[in-house]
């Protein structure tokens, strides 16, 4: 299982750059505003990254599945 | 990683590209509002895009674009009002067609005309034509990217210049020149300036203050992240001062 960690890059022009790393799925949404509330700043941009959506793709077909179970 | 973010600090209004090769779009950055009748932001949101225009969320601002990518401005919410501020050398031709647009799109009046009126008989033919538009001038005030009062004023003090403050205003002197701060509610200062023999070099002195600033805002978000996050339990698993000065943190989130 991999570390979940965050990644701050404080650059000198007081701009930051924050990564979420290995926060499966929808529950790295969570930390946009933990972020927020640490660093006193404002979210002007986000990237979801390929982890992001693989884990989607599995949340996906799990619903599928469930689905399917249902009927 | 899941998320990648940019953020910029709250004591940061990231609008100005500063910089001794930048006088000229500082020049150009000159402001004037022209107040609306918007008091909510929903209100203004929808009104803006229903008039054909974006109007995204900027920090406590918006941001409008009224011509393609290369012109727009922002909404700043001053005394319970929603203000447009432009620059003084933004096109007049797109500033009236977007009012007007509005306008239309609102079914009523959105842009107060007695404040107009008084502003043209200030400002003379730099204001806009007496159609349905108001202008406050805002002469020799600058747009800067300082929102933290307290952090103006220890960078004004840091750098050697004696800054006085009373209230939200801050002033100081630069060579001959009178430099005043002010701030409207949590956003950034305008910097006023009062004689100028040489603007050129007033901009100088603004681009180094504006450079400590954020150098200041770098500590200061640093020493916060770290004692925040011990707070959170959250434990430092490396620390790293990088080639271009940035500071790079990775934490520990636990499970």
């Amino acid at each position: 299982m991999s570390k979940k960690q965050i990644r701050v890059q404080i650059f000198a022009d007081g701009q930051i750059k924050a990564d979420v790393i290995g926060v499966k799925g929808k529950a790295c949404m969570d930390y946009i505003d933990i972020l927020e509330q640490l660093l006193d700043a404002e979210t002007v941009d986000s990237e979801y990254t390929a982890e992001y959506y693989e884990t989607e793709l599995v949340d996906l077909r799990q619903q599928q599945k469930n689905m399917n179970n249902n009927y | 990683m899941s998320v990648s973010l940019a953020l910029v600090p709250i004591a940061l209004a990231m609008r100005l590209v500063m910089g001794k090769k930048n006088f000229d779009n500082w020049v150009q950055s000159m402001q004037f509002s022209i107040p609306s009748l918007f008091e909510k932001e929903s209100e203004l949101a929808r009104t803006v895009r229903k008039a054909g225009y974006d109007c995204e969320k900027w920090g406590s601002s918006y941001k409008t674009h009224i011509d393609g990518e290369d012109l727009f401005f922002f909404w700043e919410f001053l005394n319970g009002k929603w203000v447009a501020v432009f620059g003084k050398y933004d096109s007049r031709q797109h500033i009236e067609r977007f009012i007007a647009n509005v306008n239309r799109a609102a079914g009523k009046q959105m842009f107060d005309v007695s404040t107009l009126q008084q502003n043209e008989l200030k400002t003379g033919s730099a204001a806009l034509p007496a159609t349905n538009t108001t202008a406050a001038m805002l002469p020799q005030a600058f747009p800067t990217n300082f929102r933290d009062g307290e952090l103006l004023f220890k960078t004004l003090k840091e750098f050697g210049i004696n800054p006085v403050r009373n209230g939200s205003v801050i002033t100081c002197k630069i060579e001959n020149s009178h430099l005043t701060f002010r701030q409207s509610g949590d956003h950034p200062f305008q910097v006023e300036i009062h004689n100028e023999p040489d603007l050129r070099k007033i901009f100088q002195y603004l681009s180094d203050i504006d450079d400590d600033y954020k150098r200041c805002l770098q500590e200061v978000v640093y020493k916060k992240l770290k004692a925040r996050a011990e707070e959170r339990n959250m434990t430092i698993e490396s620390e790293e001062v990088m080639e271009d000065n940035s500071i790079v943190l990775t934490l520990n989130i636990g499970s």
